[in-house]
């Protein structure tokens, strides 16, 4: 079960379960989270329960809702958050909306979703440019970086950056390989034909790992491999 | 038409509760995605494959259906793959509440129907251009949907495993069925969200684009990169490759030819 622990300074303000689809934070008497301060609006903030998550959105306070240090007009709240309103910190603590990905199995979700209820005005126009949803976090950042540099052929004299997933070289159509960037580093394979050599062996059907400074050549083509910082 | 198909239970997971079909007599191409308890995942999904690849074997037995006729039987295989899953659930009290996705391709002469429950995903590649042809039946998509998040903000949602529809569930599935047209050199891909969850949009395009031209390769190096990224969940995927577009008049002289065998 979720929960919202308010603090100001060291003193315990409040605590609330969050089984409400929408609870209301703010100066207001009808506030479920009332908050007893000038800097804090009628109605400051509101949190809703939609399936797993909980989803903060600023009501155009006057003094504005801070997560973590940042200001925020709506946020999907993780685990261990804190919110600040005014004096205020609100704790957000929910043991299933970690920030990591959840390892949750595929589940059917019945009832009612509570799209329903009143979300802020240009959350529409928002919807209207958006129909696809994409889940897929970006983990690569973490992995090693490299590049290669062109020696011989199209790309010779010219520094190529391995920033994406994949990088496709050669002849295309004739004799191509790819150069994969993985959590360990950099592999080469062949994609069409059988023309990769590194370091003047034939690559065949392996991946090799590319070292710091590998010779690679394909369809007459030649390059160094580098990884930035070394 | 060149297939390939992939299957990995993931860097987590202790096992696969995916399946896929490939049937090319039939042109039927489907992957599924199996929950439940106790391992009644992979009995799901599977019952799902067999009981719609049975119920299409016998209503393209005859004559060739028109568009329409097409898109009904297919509904109707995918139904019958609901209550397919439901009776077995209710013979064996271990899968109970057990369900599946599915999404799959049919593909008859000239003319194909692609149909979905669920959150398992349907691309196309035609030339440059890249679509996504299905909206997952998901807590997220409605979300995104109704404008409570942006795209940019259900990345860091926690519904992603929570689907609206599937089959196994309820007397009756609403079966998301779209005739599609395909011509020579499209390149579908169908998959378990084991790979969208993975990896992003934009990296499976772009994979594609990079070593799309050794189809087997390519699969190979979405399922290496859903693990690379994680591989938080079972990750099953077919390519499909348009290598000629058989002229429907072909297959209505088939059956022609049929009919006068039997002396019709």
């Amino acid at each position: 079960m979720a929960k919202l622990v308010v603090n100001n300074g060291e003193t315990l303000v409040a605590q609330l379960h969050l089984d409400a689809p929408r609870v209301v934070i703010g100066r207001g008497e009808q506030c479920q989270i009332r908050l007893a301060s000038a800097s804090v609006s009628k109605e400051h903030a509101a949190v809703l329960s939609i399936g797993n998550d909980h989803i903060l959105e600023d009501l155009k306070s006057t003094n504005g809702t801070k997560v973590n240090g940042a200001s925020v007009s709506r946020h999907v709240l993780q685990n261990e958050e804190i919110i600040e309103i005014g004096e205020f910190r609100i704790r957000y603590m929910n043991h299933r909306a970690l920030k990591d990905m959840d390892f949750d199995r595929t589940m059917i979700f019945s009832g009612d979703p509570n799209l329903g209820v009143a979300f802020s005005e240009d959350a529409a126009a928002a919807a209207a440019n958006t129909d696809q949803v994409s889940t897929a976090r970006a983990v690569r950042v973490s992995f090693p970086l490299g590049g290669v540099r062109g020696l011989k052929g199209a790309h010779a004299g010219k520094e190529i950056s391995l920033e994406p997933v994949l990088r496709r070289f050669g002849q295309p159509g004739r004799a191509t390989v790819a150069i994969m960037r993985r959590p360990q580093g950099y592999v080469l394979m062949n994609v069409e034909g059988n023309g990769a050599v590194l370091n003047s062996r034939n690559v065949g059907a392996e991946w090799p790992m590319l070292q710091h400074k590998d010779l690679i050549e394909i369809a007459g083509e030649q390059y160094t491999f580098f990884l930035v910082g070394k | 038409m060149e297939v390939v198909s992939q299957t990995h239970q993931g860097m987590i997971r202790d096992h696969n509760e995916d399946s896929f079909l490939v049937d090319e007599s039939l042109g039927l191409y489907i992957v599924a995605d199996g929950m439940g308890g106790h391992r009644a995942g992979d009995v799901a999904s599977r019952i799902a494959v067999d009981a719609v690849r049975k119920r299409l074997q016998n209503a393209l037995a005859g004559s060739p259906l028109s568009d329409a006729d097409l898109a009904l039987e297919v509904s109707s295989a995918v139904e019958f793959a609901n209550q397919e899953i439901r009776s077995a659930a209710l013979r064996t009290p271990d899968q109970k509440g057990m369900g599946t996705t599915i999404v799959l391709i049919l593909v008859r002469g000239g003319k194909a129907v692609l149909a979905h429950v669920g959150d398992s995903r349907a691309y196309r590649w035609r030339g440059a251009d890249f679509a996504k042809l299905t909206q997952d039946h998901s807590l997220l998509q409605e979300q995104v949907g109704a404008g409570v998040l942006t795209n940019r903000e259900a990345k860091f949602s926690h519904n992603r495993n929570l689907v609206t529809r599937a089959l196994g569930v309820e007397p009756r599935v609403e079966v998301e069925v779209q005739p599609i047209d395909i011509r020579q050199g499209d390149t579908f891909l169908l998959c378990s969200d084991g790979l969208n969850t993975m990896v992003d949009d934009i990296d499976i395009h772009h994979t594609m684009r990079e070593v799309g031209a050794n189809l087997p390769l390519a699969g190979r190096c979405l399922v290496e990169i859903a693990n690379d990224n994680g591989g938080h969940d079972n990750v099953t995927l077919l390519l499909l490759r348009v290598n000629e577009v058989k002229p429907p008049e072909e297959e209505a002289g088939f059956g022609r030819r049929l009919m006068r065998m039997f002396g019709l």
